[in-house]
């Protein structure tokens, strides 16, 4: 540590401006910060603050999200591995490329939307299908806006439409057959060649022909689907952590979770060969992963409590609605991208009512 | 379903109010300090300017002889308070300090004469010691009980220094039932009041008695936060037979702001920007309390106060009984000096505080006068000094969800840096206390709070402006 950080007293006037780098500044700071956190100070009051800062903000997202990304390399092989270094390879060239454009600091928000994008597609998808989604997600989902804080949709999810859009084919035969209890398939590297290993359909897409598979799967995660998103259980560890240290907001979860839960229990009950049970819904897909790593994302949720939880509710409706009464399997993506695009319109209303409850107490 | 009733009537029991947060509390480093007395210094420096309002005149000539308790300069206004002479001695000429908001006013030092009248513990059992006669608290005349805290100087020492004769004062519209003595103590570090209150309670009982005697009010309820088990218990001994009630509060920030209390205290919500009085309680500070009954009591003016000294950046934390007028380096000096790694001297509390200087080696030399609204100094530590690098906002409601005012600080905050007069006034940002909690709790480190103090004084320069 102590040789890094003389490399970095060493090097930082090259990258000030007027120095040789000065171009690449964000880059140098964004390494710096990464290791030894900024050296600026708060100078006035409040001289307390809050240990949370947007950095730690992230990066309890990413150890929320290792649980969820270990279940993906047992059950999917070591591919996993190698597609979430293209995401964030090729997602890091035009983040950095937009610090230098507009001369700013790198954001933290980039290591999530790395992080998280091999997380939502099959594990079988092909690396540069994964690096033009997570280009995709970042330039149109974010930077066009003007960059973090700014942009109106989740950039993972951005990019995860524009590949299903794109890219149908590979998109939906993808998915793979979870390894064997044991060791998994952790010494195995999967691709699309591997045809023994190629699942044909994901239970919400059985479940669309009235078959509804085992629980106790759905929980663990021996499922077939998008990498990340399988194993409820290991998204639950993670997406509970990720409540109780008050970076996601539960709310926003309860709203999902909760109205899913009820609206699709209604379901059953007026129609069960139809309409899988609550809790299969609960467990499928990319529920799970959206309700607590996607839905939450503060960018493009509401600001106020209420909101949240009318945000909440609005997508878990959308959900079921999708999922059981249109031509898609899944239904949690086009939810949360209906629920960002809502969300300025409950934070309007919701800010209004508190503006005027001020007025009405005078 | 009696159970729920009644697990509900148990979590009323603590009042509180919406919003809020936690900071650490960091109040073990002064708590069992006992109130000592400071030696008296050979200089005070007695600001003209110690309360909100109206600027005091000097009363006395330079080279004129003072005793403790004279008036040394007294304005006409009514929203104003006379100071007094906090030793005795010699007045010099007037000169000019800076408080620690920035301020210049002009102050009057004083050199100490070589004896004192009282001092160590006589001068603790003046202030504060019994006995305190109750019944005599409530016979007096509630104008003469007025006319006392005018004449004594008297004004919350809570930290915001507003007159206290102007509280008192009856008002035909709004007639004041409760009386609510703030005992919270909510800014971290600040240990003051609390020893007041566990050390020397009769006073404060007795100057809550006043209070309610001076406004007509049936009942008085004495509110302290319930991480202060030592001072509940002794107030409640003290109050045992009066009409006073001791009340225990949560422990959050900012329990101890005006608004937040009174409707923890009694569920009345005080309109945004509006006084107390409104709904018919008055707000008193229990120090202020303490300083009423000597003053009605004992014909003694407010010549001393409190001072925490805390943090860890001072050597030994300690409660100091200080003359008015004292400055903060002898205060520092008497605590044993700064730490190596003190880092900064802050003004108060860190919530509310004002940065006085970057602690060094010469700061226990910091010639800032100490003001009847001085009821701390931190001295704070490289390691408390948190690095914070401002971040984009990330819309995370944070704010919104800690702020007690119900405001939406960070579009507050954007239409201050915005300059936008339009959505600040929308948005109700007088109605803003400066607590601080958003700040406090933002991830991305956005100055919330002082980009909305800045809004806030540019729309009121706009209204002198037409």
């Amino acid at each position: 540590m102590k040789l890094l950080e003389r490399l970095f007293d060493q090097t930082r006037p090259q990258f000030e401006p007027g120095g040789r780098w000065h171009l690449l500044r964000p880059l140098a700071q964004g390494t710096e910060a990464f290791f030894f956190g900024a050296s600026e100070r708060t100078e006035l009051a409040p001289h307390a603050r809050d240990p949370i800062d947007s950095k730690r903000f992230m990066m309890m997202v990413i150890v929320a999200l290792f649980p969820a990304f270990l279940a993906s390399v047992y059950f999917f092989g070591l591919r996993i591995i190698v597609m979430m270094a293209v995401s964030y390879i090729a997602g890091g060239i035009v983040e950095v490329a937009f610090a230098i454009i507009r001369k700013k600091d790198i954001h933290e928000g980039f290591f999530v939307t790395g992080f998280l994008f091999p997380l939502v597609v099959p594990p079988t998808t092909p690396l540069w299908i994964v690096a033009v989604g997570v280009v995709f997600g970042v330039l149109v989902g974010k930077e066009v806006f003007g960059g973090t804080g700014r942009n109106l949709f989740n950039p993972v999810l951005v990019g995860r439409a524009f590949l299903a859009v794109a890219y149908p084919a590979p998109l939906a035969s993808g998915y793979v057959i979870p390894g064997d209890w044991g060791w998994g398939r952790l010494t195995q590297y999967i691709t699309i060649a591997d045809t023994d290993a190629i699942a044909g359909a994901t239970p919400l897409g059985l479940g669309k022909q009235g078959e509804f598979g085992g629980l106790w799967d759905c929980l663990l995660g021996s499922i077939s689907g998008s990498a990340g998103e399988t194993s409820a259980l290991a998204i639950l560890i993670g997406g509970v952590f990720l409540c109780m240290v008050r970076v996601a907001n539960w709310r926003n979860v309860a709203g999902i979770l909760g109205a899913v839960f009820v609206l699709s229990a209604i379901l059953q009950f007026s129609d069960p060969s139809r309409f899988g049970p609550p809790l299969w819904h609960l467990l499928t897909g990319g529920l799970m992963l959206g309700a607590f790593f996607m839905a939450t994302d503060p960018v493009t949720s509401p600001t106020t409590n209420t909101g949240k939880w009318v945000y909440g509710i609005l997508i878990g409706v959308l959900v079921v609605v999708i999922r059981n009464f249109s031509g898609w399997v899944e239904g949690v993506m086009f939810a949360i991208l209906l629920g960002n695009l809502a969300s300025p319109l409950i934070d309007e209303i919701f800010v209004g009512l508190r503006v005027r409850r001020l007025q009405r107490e005078g | 379903m009696m159970s729920i009733t009644s697990w509900l009537g148990a979590r009323r029991s603590i009042g509180s109010f919406a919003g809020g947060i936690h900071p650490p509390e960091e109040k073990e480093l002064a708590a069992d300090a006992a109130i000592e007395v400071l030696p008296p210094p050979r200089e005070v420096r007695i600001s003209l300017l110690q309360h909100l309002g109206a600027i005091c005149q000097a009363t006395v000539k330079p080279r004129q002889a003072v005793n403790v308790g004279d008036v040394i300069g007294n304005s006409d206004g009514f929203v104003a308070a006379p100071v007094h002479a906090s030793i005795a001695g010699v007045a010099q000429r007037e000169t000019v300090a800076t408080l620690p908001n920035g301020r210049h006013v002009p102050v009057i030092p004083i050199k100490a004469a070589d004896q004192q009248e009282l001092a160590g513990d006589a001068l603790l059992a003046d202030v504060f010691g019994g006995p305190w006669s109750l019944d005599e608290a409530q016979r007096l005349e509630p104008s003469d009980i007025v006319q006392a805290a005018r004449d004594g100087g008297l004004v919350g020492l809570g930290g915001a220094a507003f007159p206290t004769h102007v509280k008192l004062v009856r008002n035909e519209k709004f007639p004041i039932d409760t009386v609510i003595m703030n005992g919270c103590e909510c800014e971290p570090y600040l240990t003051a009041d609390d020893r007041v209150m566990f050390e020397f309670p009769e006073p404060v009982i007795a100057g809550t008695l006043l209070s309610m005697q001076a406004v007509g009010a049936q009942r008085a309820l004495v509110c302290i936060e319930e991480n202060k088990p030592r001072a509940i218990e002794s107030l409640r001994s003290a109050a045992r037979g009066t009409a006073v009630q001791v009340v225990v509060l949560k422990t959050k920030y900012p329990q101890g702001g005006e608004r937040q209390l009174v409707f923890a205290a009694t569920g009345r919500t005080v309109p945004g920007g509006g006084l107390p009085f409104q709904v018919g309680v008055v707000v008193v500070n229990v120090a202020t309390a303490a300083a009423l009954a000597r003053s009605a009591l004992r014909g003694k003016p407010l010549t001393h106060r409190v001072v925490t000294v805390s943090g860890a950046g001072i050597r030994h934390p300690k409660n100091v009984l200080t003359p008015l007028g004292t400055t903060y380096g002898e205060l520092i000096r008497y605590c044993g000096g700064v730490t190596g790694n003190a880092a900064r001297v802050v003004a108060g509390g860190p919530m509310m505080g004002f940065t006085l200087s970057t602690a060094d080696e010469a700061s226990d030399l910091l010639p800032t006068p100490v003001t009847k609204g001085t009821s701390g100094i931190t001295v704070l530590t490289d390691h408390d000094v948190q690095r914070a690098e401002q971040t984009a906002c990330i819309r995370c409601g944070r704010c919104v969800e800690v702020c007690p005012m119900q405001l939406v600080p960070t579009r507050l905050a954007l239409a201050a840096r915005a300059k936008n007069r339009e959505v600040m006034q929308r948005y109700h940002i007088g109605a803003c206390i400066e607590c601080g909690c958003c700040a406090y709790t933002c991830p991305a480190s956005i100055p919330l709070v002082q980009l909305i103090r800045v809004g806030k004084v540019m729309i009121q320069n706009d209204g002198k402006g037409s």
